[in-house]
């Protein structure tokens, strides 16, 4: 037995041998699952990142003076793990500051629900993110997916918002310039992986964020602050005259540049799905009306530049009433002879047919083509259409007559101040625009600043001797009195046409009332058009529209700094040069009075108003104008402060 | 014993094989069936179009294998004895076919496997098994020939230089280390002397040093073994995806089915290091689970070996006992990063016919030795 002993020894030896080695695989497995194992299944997890996205942080939209009307931000979303977060009452108390909500909010997101996935905070900033993670909850997670990694903002709301457009929730364009010039603003997309965690949900990797292209930044020829004006006016008419909607349009004549686009009724781009489809319609390119008399200029300039008429010739206007092509035209003032200047200031439709007639159709079609009419005019906004201006051959004799003063024909607000631009612009049409440059991250520039001309559609003189006659209308004794602005020499038409309802017929009582022109007359520097549609408590286009014209003028010239003739008597509009704040204590009669504060920047003004318990409302930007009390006045608990802001002017 | 041999008992059907070893050996290989189909489902479908086609072969050489088991575990083993030095020549006879042209199947610089038509035939799996067959019946025979370790040691010896030779021309470095280690354990078990064993074990060591020295991409794998930090995207990279693949399985797994590494960041998952992927999937509890079988499968085969009543039963069953747990210790000492890496199979549940069938015609003897066991 001592053989046998011996060699169970021996297989005892090598036994032991294996046990020990499995022994230490053992405590290798141990170490590398139990201790090092959250480390390696972190590397897991940036391994296994086999699918990949293209991804890119979307450029800015500025205005034509550089102020953000739209900018993409850099964000990261927060949730609550479905598996690992346990709940506890401190939590909600260390994450309601960070994320800026309410603490029994964030307790109610925390406490709900357990076991479910729950998000604490969309699209918050890097910073937040980071502060939230930072705080060590377990079972809070950062999410770097597409929908989540960046958020389209639009500092101005509501301003502009037609003509920016907007994005989804994933920043994918939707509508207006962001649609439209998509290619740009994306910006060149760069693959990045995407990996997924254990829920097989989608997630980027920072390092890979790190190195994604921001797109490039869109100049618009929109000025805000004429933006700014002209909608808060077209607002207060919409008002007084219980509109249903309207628009405005202004143009720089000698470059095409759109410097305002406005659209009433409208939607704040940071939250379209608050709106309604009609809201979002930028009613300026995508809506057709008739122009009624603002077409009678352009009848008499091709008439004018085609030499059938001169303007010596009279024509008489059978005392309001007269029957062409078998049906009745009226005037709404009856008038005998009259000069064709006086067509114009008098606004004749029956003289307008006569002339449309000498004229014929086919030269009064060519004509109003060339002034833009009928064709989209190429401004670059999606669902621009094209109005309506049927071929000449199709026009019956009564057709004819009509269009001759704008009816039985369609045009848009761009339109029709492209039309008036060109007549500004000495007889030559500039392609309008809404972009002025493109310039990409690095400073190249992808679209150069370039005004496009479309071609002359009068002579200069005919232009020149049009642009007279419409100076006449907003003279007294004209139709359009109301758009006559201190100081400048105006040139523009009123129109007021009825609306075409659903069954192709006009409506009683829905009427487009329109006014365009421009100014100063001698060089003109705007052009521009109001349409206000169904106008309920009037709807002439020398009362509704007019003064819309008159007041965005008015507004307009003293922030383009554009010199008037006489300053206007009753209230000036300079205002001191910039002034520096004097320290609270030096102030008379201490912090229970109002402090003067005209001159002062908005925030000199605030910090005068500091420690005064009132409520403050500021209007325009730039440099306080005009307060509300006047200076000296007590101030009592929440007094309402009113401010009006205008930018700086020479005196 | 020492003597002359013994008049063998006859094996009655009525004698049950160690349920044990059966047990231990159905675990790893259901084991092996699920993580093959789980790791072969993707590349199966991208080399062959057909995510089940690796794993139904797989399936195939299970059942050929078990058949084989089954066959050899109702032969005797003294016809084995008798049959070893015949099983040998032919089993060298196959060993050289690789290295001949037209015949040879040569994957990843290796040429190690025969073509047969469908199918591929690993030699250096079967010499594993027919080495063990005959060294257990040439040193069972100790003390026939004269006192002394002469004979013994100079079969043995020459016998592992020509396997040895044989199989680094493949090469095939992993079967080469496991069979040295092999004829030394069986050596060591048989009763040779210490010195003998020293001797013996210096002399192999210098050799694999020089093996190691002169096929640079072996120096290659030592130093990343060294230093597994330092290059991680080339020598390094398979022991790296192996570290991660397991240690992200942490105690309980990802989840059957939902290695993450298996589609392509780990180099052969379905073969070498499946280990890992059974790491990730069901985590040290499942990791522990197969080494607990082999641990098992060891007990129960040094258990026949010691208690076997016969010279030859007795060294065959410790032979083949160590040729398997070793190899799988060894392949999960490189599957962990405990070794450097070298290719070599675990037995029945990495992907591969020819491993899987002698690995079941191993456990086959052991089995019919188990069946001679008589009470004392």
């Amino acid at each position: 037995m001592t053989d046998r002993s011996r060699f169970g020894r021996r297989l005892a030896f090598v036994g032991s041998c294996l046990g020990i080695f499995a022994l230490a695989l053992l405590a290798r497995m141990f170490t590398l699952t139990a201790l090092e194992g959250e480390h390696r299944a972190d590397k897991a997890q940036r391994l296994t990142c086999s699918e990949t996205a293209l991804v890119s942080f979307r450029g800015r939209v500025v205005d034509r003076n550089g102020a953000t009307l739209a900018a993409s931000l850099s964000t990261r979303s927060i949730s609550r793990s479905s598996t690992k977060y346990r709940y506890d009452p401190s939590h909600a108390a260390l994450l309601a500051p960070v994320l800026g909500l309410e603490r029994g909010r964030v307790d109610g997101l925390l406490k709900g629900k357990p076991g479910r996935f729950q998000w604490l905070a969309r699209r918050v900033s890097l910073d937040v993110a980071a502060a939230a993670s930072r705080l060590g909850i377990v079972g809070l997670e950062v999410h770097t997916s597409q929908s989540e990694i960046q958020r389209r903002i639009y500092p101005q709301g509501r301003l502009a918002s037609h003509v920016v457009g907007h994005t989804n929730s994933y920043s994918v364009a939707m509508e207006g310039v962001e649609l439209e010039f998509d290619e740009y603003i994306k910006g060149k997309p760069v693959s990045v992986r995407v990996c997924r965690d254990i829920h097989k949900r989608p997630f980027y990797n920072e390092s890979d964020l790190a190195g994604v292209n921001w797109g490039d930044t869109v100049q618009l020829t929109l000025d805000s602050n004429l933006q700014s004006i002209a909608a808060r006016e077209l607002a207060a008419s919409l008002e007084e005259f219980d509109a249903q909607s309207g628009s405005v349009v202004i143009v720089e004549p000698s470059t095409g540049n759109v410097l305002a686009m406005v659209s009433l009724p409208d939607y704040d781009s940071n939250s379209p799905w608050l709106s309604d489809p009609a809201e979002r319609r930028n009613r300026a390119v995508t809506d057709n009306f008739e122009p009624g008399s603002t077409m009678k200029p352009f009848l008499v300039a091709a008439a004018l530049d085609s030499g059938v008429v001169s303007e010596e010739d009279s024509f008489f206007c059978e005392d309001g009433l007269w029957r062409y092509g078998g049906r009745p035209i009226h005037d709404y003032h009856p008038h005998g002879d009259l000069l064709v200047p006086e067509i114009i200031k008098y606004s004749s439709n029956i003289c307008s047919a006569k002339i449309g007639v000498e004229l014929g159709a086919e030269r009064l079609h060519d004509y109003l083509e060339r002034f833009g009419f009928g064709a989209r005019s190429g401004v670059r906004l999606p669902g621009e259409v094209r109005g309506q201006l049927a071929a000449a051959a199709s026009w019956r004799p009564v057709r004819l007559a009509n269009i001759s003063f704008g009816q039985g024909m369609g045009s848009t607000a761009l339109q029709l101040a492209v039309g008036y631009a060109t007549l500004a612009n000495g007889g030559v049409r500039m392609k309008p625009r809404l972009v002025k440059t493109v310039v990409a991250a690095d400073g190249t520039v992808k679209v150069p600043d370039e005004a496009v001309v479309e071609g002359r559609a009068v002579s200069e003189e005919v232009a020149a001797s049009v642009t007279a006659m419409l100076e006449s209308v907003v003279e007294p004794g004209g139709t359009a009195l109301r758009a006559a602005v201190d100081g400048v020499r105006v040139a523009g038409k009123t129109g007021t046409a009825q609306q075409i309802g659903e069954d192709r017929t006009y409506v009683n009582g829905w009427w487009a009332s329109v006014f365009a022109g421009y100014l100063p007359a001698d060089d003109p520097r705007l052009a521009m058009a109001v349409v206000v549609n169904r106008p309920v408590r009037n709807h002439f286009g020398g009362v509704v529209s007019a003064p819309v014209f008159r007041r965005i003028a008015e507004s307009g010239l003293d922030y383009l700094k554009i010199r008037r003739d006489q300053p206007r008597e009753e209230k000036p509009v300079m205002v001191r040069l910039r002034r520096r704040v004097r320290p609270q204590a030096e102030q008379e009669g201490g912090k229970d009075l109002m402090p003067d504060l005209e001159g002062l920047s908005m925030r000199s003004a605030m910090r005068m108003l500091d420690g005064c318990d009132c409520d403050i409302a500021a209007q325009g930007s730039g440099y306080v104008a005009d307060q509300q009390p006047a200076a000296g006045t007590r101030l009592a608990a929440a007094t309402p402060v009113w401010l009006q802001l205008l930018p700086e002017l020479q005196p | 014993m020492a003597t002359a041999k013994r008049k063998r008992v006859s094996v009655r059907a009525s004698d049950r094989p160690d349920p044990w070893m059966i047990a231990a050996v159905g675990l790893l290989v259901v084991a092996g069936l699920l993580f093959v189909l789980d790791t072969t489902y993707f590349f199966s479908r991208q080399t062959y179009g057909d995510s089940y086609r690796m794993f139904i072969k797989h399936v195939v050489s299970v059942v050929l294998g078990g058949a084989l088991m089954f066959g050899l575990s109702r032969c005797r083993s003294d016809l084995l004895e008798r049959a070893a030095p015949w099983l040998l020549m032919g089993s060298l006879l196959l060993l050289c076919l690789p290295l001949m042209p037209g015949v040879g199947n040569c994957t990843h610089g290796a040429c190690r496997w025969i073509a047969l038509g469908p199918v591929n035939l690993q030699p250096g799996e079967l010499v594993k098994w027919t080495f063990v067959v005959f060294a257990a019946a040439v040193l069972a025979a100790h003390g026939a020939h004269g006192p002394g370790w002469k004979r013994e040691v100079a079969i043995v010896g020459l016998l592992l230089a020509v396997i040895t030779t044989l199989l680094m021309r493949q090469p095939d470095f992993g079967t080469t280390v496991l069979i040295g280690g092999l004829g030394m354990g069986m050596l060591l078990i048989a009763g040779l002397p210490a010195a003998w064993l020293v001797a013996m074990g210096t002399a192999g060591a210098a050799a694999a040093a020089a093996a190691i020295a002169l096929e640079p991409y072996r120096v290659r794998r030592v130093l990343a073994f060294l230093s597994p930090d330092a290059d991680p995207l080339g020598s390094n990279w398979q022991l790296n995806k192996s570290l991660i693949t397991f240690g992200s399985g942490r105690w309980t797994g990802v989840g059957l089915g939902s290695s993450r590494l298996k589609t392509g960041w780990l180099p052969e998952a379905h073969t070498d290091f499946i280990f890992s992927v059974v790491g990730e999937e069901t985590g040290i509890l499942g990791a522990g689970v197969l080494l607990l079988c082999f641990c098992l499968l060891a007990q129960r085969g040094f258990r026949i070996a010691y208690r076997h009543p016969d010279r030859y039963g007795q060294l065959l069953a410790a032979g083949l006992t160590m040729a398997l747990t070793m190899q799988a210790l060894l392949n999960m000492g490189v599957v962990l990063g405990l070794l450097p890496t070298k290719g070599m199979a675990l037995p029945f549940v990495s992907y591969g016919g020819s491993s899987m069938l002698f690995s079941l015609a191993c456990v086959g003897v052991l089995m019919s030795l188990s069946r001679e066991l008589r009470e004392r």
